[in-house]
């Protein structure tokens, strides 16, 4: 199959950064259906970026550590911005690591329609968190 | 981090159907006829009708996607694909879009994050990263482009 030349090409642009003070630790325990369950509570934090500076209200990561070695990570969590209301932005991705480290995110915001930020939710954004890092930095896919 | 190619897929579309569940919530529905992907070490069909995309539908008539279905490599591995992502355009794009017109694909966003899940072997690689994707919709299908985050 040849690749398709009349397609665009993706890059990625710095777009936020968001930095989490992380709060108490939840081990579900082994579960049936495969995997140890993780959770941790996003207890506060704030973002910051292409024009938006914002609170983090509240927020949970939850990560489903396999044998394989690879985790299943899911975060959740909604900030609060001066002017242009809540915003809650989610994401789903993987780590190499067992629990709660390093993990790279599809990240996806959902914005009030009218607010000044809802261009957010017309775009895809992936995000990264270096291990011993607390920050999260965010990039929109172009 | 950057990005690096690893696969185009080409898939040919059944019809498209919504469920209006709400005056304030549409749910699209379409249903994946067949298709086939390569890249560099893996390359295969869509198993057919093995899913879809179920998109919501936002009120400018872009979609958030939600598409799910299976990949079977040439050498039998199967695999299931799950994906989210967004179009987003101005409204006569749009409007060509859905009349089914062939339309410019660097005149509208098409972005996706596809995830998989691959059984133990050449192919675990796919379980350890995360992807982004570039769709180009033709009037009877698509065709995604995916890189791996490295």
């Amino acid at each position: 199959m040849s690749q398709d030349e009349d397609m665009p090409t993706p890059s990625l642009d710095p777009a936020f950064e968001l930095e989490v003070d992380h709060g108490a630790e939840w081990g579900i325990g082994d579960l049936a259906t495969g995997g140890q369950r993780w959770v941790r509570q996003l207890a506060s934090g704030r973002l910051s970026g292409r024009g938006l500076a914002a609170g983090l209200e509240t927020g949970t990561e939850t990560w489903l550590s396999r044998r394989d070695g690879v985790s299943v990570v899911e975060m959740a969590l909604v900030i609060q911005t001066a002017h242009g209301g809540p915003i809650r932005m989610t994401g789903t991705g993987v780590s190499g690591l067992n629990r709660l480290g390093a993990l790279r995110l599809n990240v996806v915001f959902e914005v009030a329609e009218g607010s000044p930020h809802d261009w957010l939710a017309t775009r895809v954004f992936i995000a990264e968190r270096r291990d011993g890092e607390t920050h999260l930095s965010i990039f929109e896919v172009l | 981090m950057k990005l690096e190619f690893a696969l185009e897929m080409r898939i040919s579309l059944g019809e498209r159907m919504h469920i209006k569940v709400a005056e304030d919530y549409t749910r699209g529905a379409v249903l994946i006829r067949s298709g086939t992907f390569s890249g560099p070490g893996l390359s295969g069909q869509i198993v057919p009708m093995s899913g879809g995309d179920f998109p919501m539908v936002r009120a400018d008539g872009g979609g958030r996607f939600e598409s799910q279905y299976l990949l079977r490599t040439d050498d039998g591995a199967v695999i299931l694909k799950r994906s989210t992502g967004l179009r987003h355009a101005p409204p006569d794009v749009v409007a060509r879009l859905l009349a089914g017109e062939p339309v410019d694909p660097r005149s509208y966003y098409m972005r996706m994050t596809p995830r998989f899940e691959a059984p133990e072997g050449p192919y675990d690689w796919l379980n350890r990263s995360i992807f982004v994707g570039a769709g180009r919709r033709n009037p009877t299908g698509s065709v995604f482009r995916f890189w791996k985050v490295v």
